[in-house]
């Protein structure tokens, strides 16, 4: 936290920057909890976490600025700092709905050259969740502060405390990734 | 559309995640809008990276904080400006 932008508000401005500014965001930031920890009850601990430390350090931030990347990088931090060493539960990847649904009949459906897009985006969004569960937490970090929460590269560099190249060579790795474990999917589609 | 393997794909593919997120300068947006026109190997590419974002926007289960933890805050918040 910078001191020297350090503003003493008063209780109700306190308020009106929780309700407005703060709180607005509690359930991308409760997602994004989630999608790093797999877990309701660590999300919600590291929610928690993340809303005292920015109780208690209010007065450094600015009213009116981006709450949102403000949040996430106090989240960030949290994780990182603490949360991520208590953690001692493995990382969980259900791959039984894959399995589910290469072993049906739908993998046979023949489909067409027209159709090939809008299928893609119709069925890829079950195999999307298991390929960035599956991912390593720093990949899985960047696309969903990119792709799910849309923050630019300049926030995200920010958030993750990371230069912006290392932001743009991270996605770009993570997009391989998904890529790579989405191939088959798609391959399966007649896609590629 | 050329059917033969892209000249420079990394370079494309770099640019590619550029236009996607929306941070592309102006020669880059030049460059890929003529580029992903002539080459297919660029233009599915381009298409599956898009088809997987759109995917992870719209059909990615979004958590909701439960109520009892934003009542929970609410509760906090008021203790920490007492304080």
């Amino acid at each position: 936290m910078d001191c020297k932008k350090l503003k003493f508000y008063s209780s109700e401005e306190k308020e009106l920057i929780f309700e407005d500014e703060f709180l607005p965001h509690i359930h991308s930031i409760y997602n994004f909890a989630y999608r790093i920890t797999f877990n309701e009850d660590d999300a919600k601990d590291l929610v928690q976490e993340t809303y005292l430390k920015a109780f208690r350090f209010i007065d450094s931030f600015q009213k009116g600025t981006n709450a949102k990347a403000w949040l996430f990088r106090i989240l960030k931090n949290s994780f990182i700092n603490e949360f991520r060493k208590r953690s001692k539960e493995p990382v969980k990847v259900d791959y039984q709905e894959v399995e589910t649904y290469y072993n049906s009949d739908e993998v046979d459906q023949p489909i067409t050259s027209d159709l090939r897009i809008e299928a893609i985006k119709e069925k890829i969004g079950d195999e999307v969740s298991v390929a960035i569960n599956s991912l390593d937490i720093d990949f899985r970090t960047v696309i969903i502060l990119c792709d799910l929460e849309g923050f630019t590269y300049e926030e995200m560099a920010k958030i993750l405390d990371i230069p912006i190249g290392t932001v743009r060579s991270r996605l770009h790795r993570a997009r391989n990734l998904l890529r790579d474990k989405l191939k088959v999917y798609a391959d399966s589609l007649g896609y590629t | 559309m050329k059917e033969k393997p892209c000249v420079d794909h990394d370079y494309c593919v770099s640019v590619l995640n550029l236009i996607i997120d929306g941070e592309a300068n102006e020669l880059e947006k030049t460059f890929f809008n003529t580029h992903v026109k002539e080459c297919l190997q660029c233009s599915e590419y381009y298409s599956i990276d898009q088809a997987i974002r759109e995917a992870i926007r719209k059909k990615l289960e979004k958590k909701e904080a439960p109520q009892d933890l934003i009542h929970l805050l609410r509760i906090k918040f008021k203790e920490s400006t007492r304080s």
